[in-house]
């Protein structure tokens, strides 16, 4: 593990503890919560993992969503983050973020930026969000267009960036490793360091949702978790030279890279110093995904429901079978045994095996897959 | 980047902020209880002081309570804290850098419930109704300018 404690955490020991605890599968409530919010979409990247385009007919009500927030903060869930679709086009989202600030919950949303600009921020600041999560695939305007599907739609992520940075409001930028996004990540480590961006999330492809589908699915997974490996390679690269460290494991899910260097004040002030210290499957451990009909997937990958909040409590399904197993045993990730097994309740048949073996196993005759997006 | 913030003005703020929730529809209806022990760091030495929110009740004197007695130990210095509750630092951040400390294990939903009150003080300081509120803002007179050649709460911090 990447040493980042530091002595002063002495005197906040719990905070280590904490996440030591929860790596340990020892909590009895998750940290944090995603909430894929709504559906909608304004945009139709390639690889989402939502499949977003519409707002599903059963979304939850405001009044069903709060009482949500207040089931998220009796049960002690500190950090939530509305995903989506995208987040903004839920007309209640200001008034159920100011809910869950109200709430005491650290709040944070997570869009693609096209629906943002400097008064969306100042309204996203009036009701307390502390952070704004922006997703980039690209510095090239032709390659990010391209995978989002709509034109112009960097100009918005970018721009919702600056509002954020201008704001005071902490920004991250997601990235999606594809073979679109691979050649890029040198250029957004340092467009995102000189703008002002606290920290990078780095994701893996799954094929799940709008990714998944065809018979390669396998052998895309397989590649695509080779191209989050390279990807991490190449950050490395440009980020150890500066102090910034990038998870040395060969972890298969989302990684916090901190773009502030250690001699910054405000260094593992951000989101991504648990990030970084919680790398690994959170299954079970810190995470539960919420879907817009209050369904939950154990995170947003692993698309099995294994409750709804319309009936049931965080407590009650943090208790299923799913998440007991994932953190009694290293099960690696629950998604890759869903695409390749159908199944999540058994152990990833991808973890901890090279990508040559894996390869080898599949079927004679499936063809390579093009992570290149479908031209419209 | 501090200012050097006087006790009597951290503690004044504390006041506004269990006036503020105490009013606050959103408390009053869920009904929770807490107990917080501020510990203060003032020139060497420590002024402890407890406060308790239950409803439209509050309390917040001077004094200490024993960890079986409070939800959440804070330890922290007057600036430290003064920055925390005007978004200048956030609660983390103050944390990480060992400027603001939790001697007791917090349970969540109690520091979720602290975290409330501090977020409803902030957002009616943003939002400019503290006086709306009745709760007026901290007289300026109470938040010294910085020191030149003292050493800051930043200062500190960088050589705990």
């Amino acid at each position: 593990m990447t040493d980042v404690a530091q002595p002063d955490l002495v005197r906040n020991s719990w905070m280590l503890n904490l996440i030591d605890e929860a790596k340990a599968g020892r909590l009895p409530t998750p940290t944090f919560a995603s909430w894929l919010i709504t559906r909608a979409c304004n945009l139709k990247c390639y690889y989402c993992f939502a499949s977003a385009r519409k707002k599903d007919p059963d979304e939850l009500t405001t009044g069903e969503a709060m009482r949500v927030i207040e089931d998220l903060a009796d049960t002690g869930v500190f950090y939530l983050s509305y995903i989506g679709g995208e987040p903004l086009l839920r007309k209640d989202i200001y008034q159920l973020i100011d809910y869950s600030t109200d709430l005491g919950i650290y709040t944070g949303i997570h869009t693609n930026g096209m629906l943002v600009r400097e008064d969306t921020v100042a309204k996203l600041k009036d009701v307390g969000c502390q952070i704004l999560g922006v997703s980039i695939d690209s510095h090239d305007p032709i390659v990010h267009d391209r995978v989002r599907g709509v034109s112009g739609s960097l100009v918005g992520a970018k721009r919702a960036v600056l509002e954020s940075v201008k704001a005071g409001i902490r920004c991250s930028i997601r990235i999606v490793v594809t073979e679109d996004s691979l050649p890029a990540l040198p250029d957004l480590f340092n467009w995102a360091r000189d703008t002002g961006v606290e920290e990078l999330i780095i994701i893996p492809i799954f094929m799940v949702g709008r990714a998944a589908g065809t018979p390669d699915d396998r052998r895309a997974d397989i590649l695509g978790k080779e191209l989050f490996w390279k990807g991490l390679d190449v950050l490395r690269e440009v980020a150890n030279p500066l102090g910034i460290t990038v998870p040395e494991e060969k972890v298969a899910c989302c990684v916090g890279i901190e773009l502030n260097t250690p001699d910054k004040e405000n260094h593992h002030a951000g989101h991504a110093f648990g990030f970084e210290r919680s790398t690994g499957c959170r299954v079970g451990k810190f995470i539960m995904n919420i879907q817009p009909n209050g369904d939950i997937f154990s995170c947003p990958f692993v698309q099995h429901k294994i409750g709804s909040l319309r009936t049931q409590s965080v407590r009650e399904i943090w208790a299923h079978p799913l998440l007991r197993a994932a953190r009694e045993g290293d099960m690696g990730c629950h998604a890759r045994s869903i695409i390749h097994t159908g199944r999540p309740d058994v152990v990833d048949p991808t973890y901890n095996r090279s990508t040559e073996d894996l390869l080898a196993e599949l079927p004679a005759g499936a063809k390579p897959l093009s992570l290149t997006p479908i031209q419209n | 980047m501090s200012e050097v913030v006087s006790l009597e003005a951290v503690l004044e703020i504390l006041r506004a902020m269990h006036r503020i929730t105490a009013e606050d529809p959103i408390w009053l209806r869920r009904g929770r209880r807490i107990t917080i022990l501020y510990e203060f760091e003032v020139d060497g030495e420590l002024r402890s002081f407890r406060s308790t929110a239950e409803g439209s009740d509050w309390s917040f004197t001077e004094g200490t309570l024993s960890d079986d007695e409070c939800n959440i130990v804070l330890r922290t210095d007057p600036a430290a804290l003064y920055e925390v509750l005007h978004g200048v630092t956030g609660g983390r951040e103050a944390m990480l850098s060992g400027r603001l400390s939790m001697r007791k294990d917090p349970e969540f939903p109690d520091l979720l419930l602290m975290r409330a009150m501090f977020n409803r003080y902030t957002k009616a300081k943003e939002r400019g109704v503290l006086n709306d509120l009745g709760v007026g803002d901290v007289p300026e007179s109470l938040v010294l300018p910085k020191k030149v050649g003292a050493g800051s709460a930043d200062g500190d911090a960088g050589n705990a």
